[in-house]
């Protein structure tokens, strides 16, 4: 054997271990996102397997008709397969809303990556075949390295590249490795290539294409959800608990947790300094605060503006949540980096296992959390929450229940009303006009009298004696209600919450 | 059957206690598989030993320890801790308890494990009528019952009151409310349903001529004019048909019911006893609807735990009471205490019986017991599978207890359903299932012939018809097997002679409680036997009974 016959066994075999690892790569990775997208990971995988396997087959029998200019056959496909292969996932994640026939456009994918990986080993075979080598030794070789790189793919996907890479991101590294081996081949036999410029220009295309595509990966994750918002989408991020998402449009912020608007910037000092303030114009001099709920920081923002107020214990389940708001620049920003004052401690904590426990007493207790929902949110509006909250309140201390809306809601407005007043608290009830909620209420509570005893602060943008005055005044389409107490045995304003908001959505 | 029918064999006798008395007899059938992290874990729980290897280890030993003590109680389960808790009540202290069991509590017992407490059997109790007062200041004293109210109603405490949504019936691929079948069902059936429960709540409100309510817990205090406890002699399905209750989803719901409450279906039950679980609870609260149940993580083991808490140096596990003979005016009783495998004597005065009455002609040979045949016993299986959460499925959310329409067994109920915090990592899931295809004994050995892998997969056939992913979020499951878990109200027995003879003292030492008297194996009904013996028992160390 001449020196030149040695040296493409070595590149060309090389080029099966790549091809090999990336084949079953891709495949893994349509099986995965096809379950994880569709759920049934069973059939979805197994389908993926056989079409997948399928697929080569039908690729491996067209080989036959490749007779002449292989090499140059041979880096077309691998070109061919990088491409499809590198951006099937992300294809597939834009795709994913906006498609009806979304599984038929899955498979049509993995079948064209199946016909071209099918044809990859056998074109190769018989370009090593018109080498001067014996039969046997091609057979051992190839499929040694088709073993070996499919061993290694099938390790090395779920332990390092899931978890390190990610899906879209581990699609178009094994696509651009795959380009890498058209290049490869490309350059050391360019003399022997009838389109080696249009090789060239196709591959170098490829390339930039996958890796742009590799460098923006999180863009287009982010793109694909952006569907589904109409602002623009700046941060989303699963917890353990929730999908918090953020948005712009402009300068206007909102934040979205699991798809249900908490704020927007625009108009957010209206429902924070309505939950807030009144509140403080019925107590002294109140120095502990407790909130709960309202992991964004902007009650804790209104809150600083009293000299009075010394501590803040803000209990909210998600760290993810409070640490965002405490860390994003733009974020501090909104909340005027409240989340990081000295005075301000954070417990991230489940608020009815913190409350049953709790021994310290609040001046003032700010309530706010999502609406009811749930089941599970259901059990933070029921009297037995409140009366372990009366454990909590100082003796002439004051309480205040964001209520969700008396407009769209008025039962469950006016149940939590209710079941405040039933474990001893006198209320009173007050809404106010948030332009992106629409009419919202909440409930002050107290065992004492309401007695004003200090003024709303000057620098407020909304609240103030006259606008306060206003938002007492119930109109005839919110008057009170007749409405059962919520417990937890009865979990009744949830059954409210839900009647009434599907009479809206 | 007469005497001889009594006096089985020794032979026989181990090999029918071994089956009897322990749900973990069936120790030799544990297995554990844990093959590879795909398949789901979990085991057969219970103990390693069983009862006839005690005996015969027993009968060879020679008595290594005599005792001496005023009352010996044999059994931990509700109605023994009963009686020990009463008789404390009465400032008495000499008195032992021997379980046989390396735990406490029997139906109430529970597990625990790092992700919490769920129930082996027991899991509720109903709240109980105003005129149950011993149970009432039982509840009163522990802080369940937190106080009355102007009408002299209780107040429960709300952590303990079943939360809401306590009861889902999956039917046809949805999951309605509640667990009478309301879906897609015809109007004549409907009729049928709503006359039914009119026709249970006039026996709910009937008094006898003898003025006592013709139902109520304690079953002892219900009447004896005939005019009911003749329905004591046909089963309920007689009942329902003679009274034109035919209708499939009325008649599948009280089958439901009764295997729910007694293990036995709706031809095997009695319409007295079928009568009596729709017609005996008259719970009232001031924070609670009437039918609301009381309810914790680890079912009725709260219960058993606050019964115990006072008393547990009085109680011996792991010790076999195998024979009681009067001896000189005193009861003399062979122990094996099979931890350190010694031999022990009690010679007590008084002895309080709180184990199941089928073992009394192999423990008191020589006593009168022919009438003992007519008790017989349902066997259970009990499943807890801890799960991670999973999708619900359509129609109301997750209740506390999730039933599948003509399942195989009696469904689920969530064990961490009283849970307060807001995200709950795992499930607890304990599924229950009477073996009623073929009779009590025929079942038990079946029962015991199964592997874990045989017991899970049916479990999962069941749960799938409702959950058909289900198997994904499963991390384990773990079985127990109750030979003899309930006391079967079958026809004649509520208001038979068997019942009747087998709560007379003997020779007023030995006193017999247990929830099997009343035919009917609940909470009120082995708590009240508890109370009566210890009653007994209290009169004569204080009067001098004992003669």
């Amino acid at each position: 054997m001449d020196k030149s016959s040695t040296k493409i066994p070595i590149l060309l075999l090389f080029s099966v271990f790549l091809v090999a690892t990336c084949g079953l790569i891709y495949e893994l990775i349509a099986g995965t996102l096809a379950s994880y997208l569709m759920g049934d990971s069973i059939s979805q995988f197994s389908i993926i397997i056989g079409l997948y396997l399928f697929s080569m087959g039908i690729g491996s029998f067209c080989s036959k008709y490749f007779d002449e200019n292989l090499l140059d056959w041979f880096i077309q496909i691998e070109l061919l397969v990088g491409l499809v292969g590198g951006i099937t996932s992300s294809v597939l994640f834009v795709i994913f809303n906006s498609v009806d026939s979304f599984q038929w456009i899955l498979y049509g994918l993995i079948s064209l990556t199946g016909i071209f990986v099918g044809l990859e080993i056998p074109l190769l075979m018989q370009i090593l075949n018109k080498s001067n080598f014996g039969f046997k030794d091609i057979i051992s070789k190839v499929f040694t390295f088709d073993y070996v790189g499919a061993l290694l793919a099938s390790i090395l996907f779920p332990l390092v590249f899931v978890p390190k890479m990610g899906l879209i991101r581990t699609s178009f590294f094994f696509g651009i490795l795959n380009t890498l081996v058209a290049l490869l081949v490309l350059y050391n036999y360019s003399a022997q290539l009838k389109y080696r410029l249009t090789l060239w220009f196709q591959a170098i295309f490829v390339f930039i294409l996958l890796t742009l595509g590799f460098i923006f990966s999180d863009n287009i994750l982010s793109w694909a959800e952006a569907t589904t918002y109409d602002e623009k989408i700046i941060f989303a991020k699963s917890s353990p608990y929730q999908r918090i998402v953020l948005t712009r449009q402009g300068s206007n912020i909102k934040l979205f947790l699991n798809r249900n608007l908490q704020f927007s910037s625009f108009d957010e000092y209206r429902y924070h300094e309505a939950l807030v303030h009144p509140l403080m114009t019925f107590t002294k001099k109140p120095e502990k605060v407790l909130i709960l709920g309202g992991g964004d920081g902007m009650a804790v923002r209104e809150l600083l503006k009293y000299e009075s107020v010394k501590a803040v214990t803000l209990i909210d389940l998600d760290a993810d949540m409070t640490n965002l708001f405490r860390r994003n620049e733009m974020l501090t920003k909104l909340n005027q980096n409240a989340l990081n004052s000295p005075k301000v401690k954070i417990l991230n904590q489940d608020a009815f296992l913190w409350i049953k426990q709790n021994k310290a007493l609040f001046d003032v207790i700010i309530i706010d959390f999502p609406d009811p929902n749930n089941f599970a949110l259901g059990k933070l509006y029921s009297n037995t929450f409140y009366r372990e909250l009366t454990h909590t309140l100082a003796p002439e201390g004051l309480i205040v229940v964001q209520s969700t809306s008396p407009f769209m809601a008025p039962k469950s407005y006016w149940c939590v009303n209710k079941t405040l007043q039933s474990v001893g608290f006198k209320t009173l009830p007050y809404h106010v006009f948030v332009p992106s909620f629409g009419d919202w209420g909440y409930v002050l509570a107290t065992k004492n009298e309401f007695n004003k005893t200090q003024n709303f602060p000057e620098n407020l943008r909304f609240m103030n004696d006259a606008a306060f005055e206003q938002s007492k005044v119930f109109p005839k389409d919110m008057t009170q209600q007749e409405t059962e107490v919520n417990k937890l045995n009865n979990q009744i304003l949830v059954q409210y919450f839900e009647e009434e908001w599907a009479k809206v959505m | 059957m007469g005497k001889s029918d009594v006096s089985i064999s020794r032979k026989e006798f181990l090999e029918l206690s071994g089956i009897a008395l322990l749900g973990s007899t069936f120790g030799l059938q544990t297995l554990t598989s844990c093959e590879s992290a795909t398949v789901i874990q979990g085991q057969i729980v219970g103990a390693n030993h069983s009862i006839g290897h005690l005996l015969r280890k027993a009968i060879s030993l020679p008595i290594h320890q005599s005792h001496q003590t005023k009352i010996l109680i044999i059994g931990s389960g509700i109605s023994g801790l009963t009686a020990g808790y009463f008789l404390q009540k009465a400032g008495i202290k000499d008195y032992k308890t021997l379980e046989l069991e390396s735990h406490i509590g029997g139906n109430s017992t529970f597990g625990e494990d790092e992700a919490g407490r769920y129930p082996w059997a027991a899991h509720y109790l109903p709240i109980p009528s105003p005129e149950n007062k011993e149970l009432i200041d039982f509840l009163s004293e522990n802080k369940i019952i937190t106080g009355f109210d102007e009408n002299d109603l209780p107040i429960y405490d709300e952590y303990a009151l079943c939360f809401h949504p306590d009861e889902r019936l999956f039917v046809k691929g949805f999951w309605q409310e509640g667990l009478i079948p309301n879906m897609d069902i015809s109007e004549e059936e409907k009729k049928q349903i709503g006359a039914f429960l009119a026709e249970m709540n006039a026996f709910k409100a009937a008094k006898g001529n003898d003025q006592k309510w013709a139902f109520t817990i304690p079953l002892a205090y219900s009447s004896s004019d005939t005019s009911f406890t003749d329905l004591d002699k046909i089963s309920m399905k007689t009942w329902m048909e003679q009274n034109m209750f035919t209708a499939k989803p009325l008649q599948w719901y009280v089958n439901y019911c009764l295997l729910d409450d007694y293990g036995t279906s709706i031809a095997e039950t009695s319409a007295w006893a079928g009568i009596h679980y729709f017609a005996s609870r008259k719970g009232k609260a001031a924070n609670a609807k009437d039918d609301d149940v009381l309810t914790w993580s680890e079912g009725n083991g709260f219960l058993m735990k606050l019964l115990a808490k006072n008393q547990l140096n009085n109680i011996k596990t792991q010790r076999l009471a195998y024979q009681i003979e009067e001896k000189n005016g005193k009861v003399s009783v062979d122990v094996y205490d099979w931890k350190t495998e010694k031999r022990e004597n009690y010679t007590v005065e008084q002895i309080i019986w709180a184990v199941p009455q089928m073992l009394r002609p192999y423990v008191m040979p020589q006593q009168k017991s022919d009438f003992i045949k007519d008790f017989s016993y349902s066997p259970w299986m009990v499943a807890n599978i801890q799960t991670i959460p999973f999708d619900t499925g359509r129609g109301q959310a997750l209740s506390w207890d999730n039933v599948i329409y003509e399942g195989n067994g009696l469904g689920y109920v969530l064990s961490n359903h009283q849970e307060l915090a807001q995200d709950q990592k795992t499930w607890q899931l304990t599924y229950y299932k009477p073996l009623t295809d073929n009779n009590p004994a025929d079942e038990r050995k079946k029962a015991i012939a199964k592997t874990h892998e045989e017991w899970k997969n049916e479990v999962l056939t069941d749960l799938k018809k409702a959950h058909p992913k289900i198997e994904e979020s499963i991390l384990k499951i773990d079985i127990k097997l109750w030979g003899h878990a309930m006391i079967r109200p079958t026809i004649c027995f509520i208001h038979g002679q068997a019942r009747h003879e087998a709560q007379q003292s003997l020779n007023n030492k030995i006193h017999f409680a247990h929830s099997d008297l009343s035919g009917v194996s609940i909470f009120e009904e082995a708590f009240f036997h508890g109370a009566e013996a210890a009653k007994k028992v209290i009169s004569n160390i204080y009067h001098g009974g004992t003669d």
